[in-house]
């Protein structure tokens, strides 16, 4: 069968309850045989997670929110394949705080492909291991397979559902973010700043604490905490 | 390797470059006409392609006259460059003060003559069975292009046919990608804009109240795009409940 082929297979088998994006991150453990995986649109500025499979990957793609930095958004800029081989070796120069705290939940690699549609990049297929050592060959090639089918069914259901809106796991992945955007905007009024540099003071107040962003944002929301000008 | 030898893979290596990174079309034209003058025995090219409606269009010329010859061919109907692109095939036109030549493409050899050139060879841009427009290589020269010349002119039109192909199929999805992009982008201002205008409703007023507003209830996409949020303050929702904080 071919590579295609048997892909489609994993991802048509067993779906009870499943999305769409859920199956293929599903299809996306299974194929590569990683511990987990997580799906992630990302702009420029902003970026929004899925949905995720496995182990690690929800924790994963949220702290990549949380944080502003891990390989989701290098292979976004890249449009190529992110890898890094030995976390707690390697990740430490480009992503610091999400390498430490990846490496301390048990991760040890981490591959991100990008989803993009020739030139035009929208997001990235992140896989987490627990495991040492390059992905193989077939390996790269199912994720690359995975991550164009990830692109395409994304697309597609976005041309379907037109400007106004967006697919409903994306919706979905939206509204657990809400919290993230609604305290990014107390603070903006708080401070008296921007809309970037909130979400950067938001992301510095949660690290520092010690929670993560949803968490952070859930506070600031609820009124618990406000942030002080000083920091 | 020979300089020559080295601008045909310098070509061919920019224009698959085009096809994995993105990239201006309209400079790939005329990087494409301009790589054909460069390395090939000739002194002008033209480009011409069909746009959705099945008309021909001249996308990039070497010279003003160049193009003008183009032009002309897809004004008149006539010429060795359409012939290429209705058939599929290569075209060679053969040298240009022939009275065969001249009765073939009568108005084409004139203004080609005109402008001093003494040869076309007409290239179809070309996929399989799907014939994008046509890679005209114009020369003063009446002899035929060199068997070489016609290989290494055949790989640059199938490379930038293959390129425009792919191009035209991000440009839809492109489309589609800038519309995702822009609901995530807004969706974040949106709801951060949101909580920037609370209207509270207790007596206090939205100044001095020291209560957050309350969540909104989730609403359908279209109603939370645009709309400002209506929000009660918890101190009023709390004064509504009779319960004191």
């Amino acid at each position: 069968m071919s590579r295609l082929g048997r892909i489609l297979a994993i991802l048509r088998a067993d779906r009870a309850g499943e999305t769409l994006l859920g199956s293929v991150c599903r299809t996306a453990v299974i194929a590569l045989g990683t511990n987990g995986a997580g799906l992630t649109v990302l702009t420029k500025s902003h970026r929004g997670p899925i949905c995720s499979h496995g182990e690690f990957a929800s924790f994963g793609e949220d702290l990549q929110f949380s944080l502003g930095e891990g390989p989701c958004s290098d292979a976004f800029e890249t449009r190529e394949l992110v890898e890094v081989t030995d976390l707690s070796s390697r990740g430490g120069e480009r992503w610091p705080m999400f390498s430490q705290a990846m490496t301390e939940a048990g991760v040890t690699s981490l591959a991100s492909f990008p989803l993009r549609i020739g030139g035009a990049r929208f997001g990235a297929l992140t896989f987490y291991r627990s495991s040492y050592g390059e992905l193989s060959f077939e390996q790269v090639a199912d994720g690359y397979v995975i991550a164009q089918i990830a692109s395409h069914l994304i697309i597609a259901g976005q041309a379907q559902v037109g400007e106004d809106s967006v697919i409903p796991e994306i919706e979905a992945g939206f509204v657990r973010m809400e919290q993230v955007h609604q305290a990014t905007g107390m603070v903006m009024a708080q401070l008296g700043i921007g809309a970037e540099d909130a979400l950067a003071r938001l992301r510095g107040a949660a690290f520092g604490s010690g929670r993560t962003l949803l968490d952070m944002a859930d506070h600031i929301v609820g009124g618990r905490v406000e942030l002080s000008r000083d920091g | 390797m020979t300089s020559r030898e080295r601008r045909v893979t310098g070509t061919l290596v920019q224009l698959a470059d085009t096809l994995v990174a993105g990239y201006d079309v309209a400079e790939m034209f005329y990087y494409l006409v301009e790589s054909c003058i460069d390395v090939l025995s000739i002194d002008h090219a033209g480009l011409m392609l069909v746009d959705a409606d099945g008309n021909l269009h001249v996308v990039a010329a070497t010279s003003e006259v160049t193009h003008l010859i183009e032009l002309l061919q897809i004004q008149n109907q006539e010429g060795p460059c359409l012939d290429a692109f209705r058939s599929g095939l290569v075209v060679e036109s053969g040298p240009l003060t022939d009275s065969e030549v001249r009765a073939r493409w009568p108005r084409f050899t004139e203004a080609a003559n005109d402008a001093g050139f003494g040869a076309i060879t007409a290239m179809p841009m070309r996929l399989r069975d799907q014939v994008l427009g046509a890679l005209n290589l114009f020369r003063v020269e009446t002899a035929p292009l060199t068997a070489d010349d016609l290989s290494v002119a055949r790989a640059f039109a199938n490379i930038a046919t293959i390129s425009i192909l792919q191009a035209r199929a991000t440009h839809d999805a492109r489309t589609v990608i800038d519309q995702l992009q822009r609901a995530l982008d807004t969706r974040v201002i949106i709801e951060s804009q949101g909580l920037h205008r609370p209207t509270c409703q207790c007596h206090l007023g939205r100044v001095l109240c020291p209560y957050p507003p309350l969540r909104p209830q989730p609403q359908p996409a279209a109603e939370q795009r645009g709309a400002r949020h209506r929000r009660q303050c918890a101190g009023s929702a709390a004064a509504d409940r009779n319960l004191t904080r």
